[in-house]
């Protein structure tokens, strides 16, 4: 190769920068860098650039500390970390125990429904409070609450949309977990599981809506994470009941 | 992006806050982590001290958006605190919450891109990068204090990379990944990602040359 041929690529270049030519290929280029001044210049900026980009620093801090709201955040999901599936079961005990603990993991769900039966209505209670006292405080007119997905979650207290954010993604995880192994789980069980599904789905949207209306009640942020726990806890139980059928 | 940032390059992120409890400059990882795998957020703070600046930097340097580079950091953070009983010490703490963060920003990225997929664009750009909004530097938040001025250029130029190119020069020019390494992260091919880091490295020679 010589300064007469084709010039290479920068793709080609830049492949020979990161050593991912073959060994007759990066000989050819290497022959070409030799007599091509163009190519060489090129090559060297390209050297130079990775050098540069590789030296930069590696620990850029914030403008602003992180850590308050990032505590606050850690603080309220100290009620979210729940037990490991390694600490329910799986201690190789047998069949009838696994049973057992199968029958119990239905029983405890089933307390769970009217738990959360019981949660909602609270929700409800407070929501309607809340509504009238907000209505009579302000104006005779009815104030309508939209429910909380389809409203700006700007109108959400700011330290809570980080922890709404997170326990939003865990469920989405646990769901799709829960989703994959309702093949595993009984009718009975599937069953119960979705009831009280839909009873907590729905004290969240309700808590939700209450929270929008009224940012600053702590009571209703209360609720609602309550809300978000009992929803991770029943995903995670389901999940774990699932993954030992 | 309205945020301005100043690139403070910390070298002195170590004693910035000493924890609550103990004698955390003796605890090493497997300490730090045990205490706060049981609850001590005091422990998580001090990994916090001592991280933050490399996750910020790189989530910084991957979103070009301070704003939205400190809610994906907290999010890391938040993220590292769920999944404290899976660190098992095989790999550092450090490379560890790396990891998380360079999920989290492209979890974050595939969000964004969805979000904006929602939105009808009258100016719908040609770009293979559908949501890339390359932002001028000056408008990304980013002052850059101190260094040398080509520190600076190239850093500007870095931010103003559309988001594909960008996220492969960061992780392998700057963060030193391999592309497999990458592919795995990404879920995108290694022929791609060559072509992106070709992409990158061209455009940022362009803008640096003028």
């Amino acid at each position: 190769m010589n300064e007469n041929r084709e010039h290479p690529d920068f793709e080609v270049l830049s492949d020979h920068f990161d050593g991912y030519l073959s060994g007759q290929d990066a000989a050819l280029v290497a022959e070409h860098l030799a007599v091509c001044g163009s190519c060489a210049a090129t090559y060297k900026t390209l050297g130079s650039l990775v050098a540069e980009a590789s030296e930069l620093p590696k620990s850029v801090l914030p403008g602003d500390d992180l850590w308050v709201d990032l505590r606050t955040s850690l603080e309220n999901r100290k009620e979210i970390v729940l037990p490991s599936s390694r600490s329910v079961g799986g201690d190789g005990a047998g069949s009838t125990r696994a049973r057992h603990a199968s029958r119990r993991m239905i029983a405890l769900l089933a307390v769970a429904a009217v738990v959360l039966i019981l949660l909602s209505s609270g929700i409800t209670a407070v929501v309607l409070r809340k509504s009238d006292t907000g209505r009579f405080a302000r104006d005779a007119t009815p104030t309508r609450v939209e429910p909380g997905p389809t409203n700006p979650r700007a109108l959400l207290p700011a330290g809570f949309r980080q922890t709404e954010n997170e326990f939003n993604r865990t469920i989405e995880e646990l769901q799709l977990a829960v989703d994959t192994q309702r093949g595993q789980l009984s009718p009975e069980t599937i069953r119960i599981v979705d009831r009280s599904l839909a009873v907590v789905d729905s004290a969240i949207t309700e808590a939700r809506a209450a929270l929008l209306a009224d940012p600053n009640n702590q009571m209703l942020i209360d609720l609602l994470s309550a809300s978000y726990q009992r929803k991770l806890d029943l995903l995670r139980r389901t999940s774990e009941l699932g993954s030992r059928t | 992006m309205s945020t301005n940032l100043a690139w403070k390059h910390s070298t002195d992120f170590m004693t910035a806050v000493p924890p609550a409890n103990g004698s955390p400059e003796r605890d090493d990882d497997a300490q730090l982590i045990e205490r706060a795998k049981a609850g001590e957020v005091d422990a998580f703070e001090y990994v916090y001290r001592r991280e933050v600046g490399r996750v910020y930097a790189l989530c910084l340097r991957m979103t070009a958006d301070a704003a939205r580079a400190r809610e994906v950091t907290q999010s890391v953070f938040i993220r590292a605190w769920d999944r404290l009983a899976s660190f098992r010490g095989d790999s550092q703490l450090s490379s560890w919450l790396h990891r998380i963060a360079v999920n989290e920003v492209l979890v974050e990225a595939r969000s964004d891109r969805r979000r904006r997929a929602r939105v009808v664009l009258a100016d719908d750009q040609s770009d293979e990068d559908p949501g890339a909004q390359v932002d001028a530097p000056e408008t990304t938040g980013i002052t850059l204090p101190d260094d040398t001025e080509t520190r600076i250029d190239l850093e500007k130029a870095i931010s103003a990379l559309p988001p594909g190119a960008r996220t492969v020069f960061v992780l392998h020019d700057i963060e030193g990944y391999r592309h497999e390494e990458i592919s795995r992260m990404t879920g995108s091919a290694e022929g791609t990602l060559r072509a992106q880091l070709h992409r990158a490295r061209k455009l940022l020679m362009e803008a640096l040359s003028r």
